[in-house]
């Protein structure tokens, strides 16, 4: 996996992604601008995007990859995933689970 | 830049399945297209009882996959959530089956519609008859050994069982139609249904007291127990839950983190 991303730029910018939004909280955003999760996120986003168009994209499995930690990321940043939950507790009735 | 509706990861993970459907099955027989698969699948078989939607995972090329990838694993890797996921993909398809059935009521004839309510209410017998079987084997795989272990998964194992039992009974209990025609269903009681949520929340609590499940694998057990929960404490323990998670952030980013470090 650590050779993986450090072999493809899209999903080394995905983990970072990931990775610098949870030292910005663990460290109270004590950190610099060089560890901006959105900025990674917009760049792992971007490189995802030229990965789709690439008619070799099968032969890169990184890929799957990298989409998968960019909705990561919208879930680890987006209280709103929280509020849908809330949102069900608050209105049960239209769960139906 | 990221989506604003709240709604931008089932966008994500709706991609990440479409784009894991374009490679196929035969990029996930081996190595880190394998290790995906395994990862990703719950995601999958989440966002599927989420929004009861049906899931690429009960095609036949990629229940032929799972079978592959057990017959060749290593059978030490095997771990009995790897069944109870199988589970929960005949539960969601089982699930918009259900759906389409009530969606499509009006237009069947009492023959027909007897006749689909019979046959979903025997799949669903079925799948309750599996989920019990699968307990036992879990209980007794725990026991292995004359030790009894248990670990982050088995933990999880448990909180998706008792889940999975509850999604199951509410294909059933929120409309009359079988009660009415007195078919059997894998319905279960007020009563197991609140024992079943406490369980969820209890088993949530310990998973986040040894830190090591990420909190959206959360996600749907918490939407089932919140909309089965019954008392002010239930519904404040899952606040509580949920407050917990957002605090903490991520967990599984522990090792993104490590590996940033280590780039």
């Amino acid at each position: 996996m650590n050779s993986m991303i450090q072999s493809s730029l899209g999903l080394s910018d995905a983990a970072k992604a990931i990775g610098s939004l949870y030292v910005r909280r663990q460290h109270k955003n004590q950190y610099g601008t060089e560890m901006n999760p959105l900025r990674f996120y917009a760049a792992g986003l971007s490189s995802l995007r030229e990965d789709l168009r690439d008619s070799n994209m099968r032969r890169n499995i990184s890929v799957l990859w990298s989409s998968f930690f960019l909705g990561l990321f919208e879930v680890c940043i987006l209280s709103s995933f929280y509020g849908y939950i809330n949102i069900r507790l608050i209105m049960p009735h239209t769960a139906n689970v | 830049m990221y989506d604003v509706s709240g709604l931008g990861w089932t966008k994500h993970f709706n991609g990440t399945s479409d784009i894991l459907q374009y490679f196929g099955p035969e990029a996930c027989l081996s190595g880190v297209g394998q290790k995906f698969f395994l990862t990703i699948r719950i995601f999958e078989i989440s966002r599927a009882l989420l929004f009861t939607e049906k899931t690429f995972l009960s095609e036949k090329k990629w229940q032929d996959l799972m079978a592959h990838i057990w017959d060749t694993r290593d059978i030490e890797n095997w771990h009995p959530k790897e069944q109870l996921f199988d589970i929960m993909v005949s539960c969601s398809s089982l699930r918009c089956r259900g759906l389409k059935m009530i969606e499509e009521l009006p237009h069947l004839s009492t023959t027909k519609l007897d006749n689909e309510l019979q046959a979903i209410a025997n799949e669903g017998l079925v799948l309750q008859s599996a989920l019990y079987n699968w307990e036992v084997t879990a209980k007794s795989w725990q026991q292995t050994g004359g030790t009894y272990t248990t670990d982050d998964q088995m933990t999880l194992s448990f909180i998706y069982f008792n889940t999975t039992t509850i999604l199951l009974s509410g294909i059933f209990d929120y409309f009359p139609y079988w009660d009415d025609r007195l078919i059997l269903t894998p319905t279960i009681s007020r009563s197991n249904t609140q024992e079943c949520v406490c369980t969820i929340l209890s088993l949530i609590t310990i998973a986040l007291q040894q830190r090591r499940l990420a909190g959206i694998l959360f996600m749907v057990p918490l939407r089932v127990a919140g909309a089965r929960a019954s008392t002010v404490e239930q519904k404040t323990t899952i606040a509580a839950i949920l407050e917990e998670i957002s605090y903490r952030g991520f967990v599984a980013a522990d090792a993104i983190a490590l590996d940033l470090k280590d780039s």
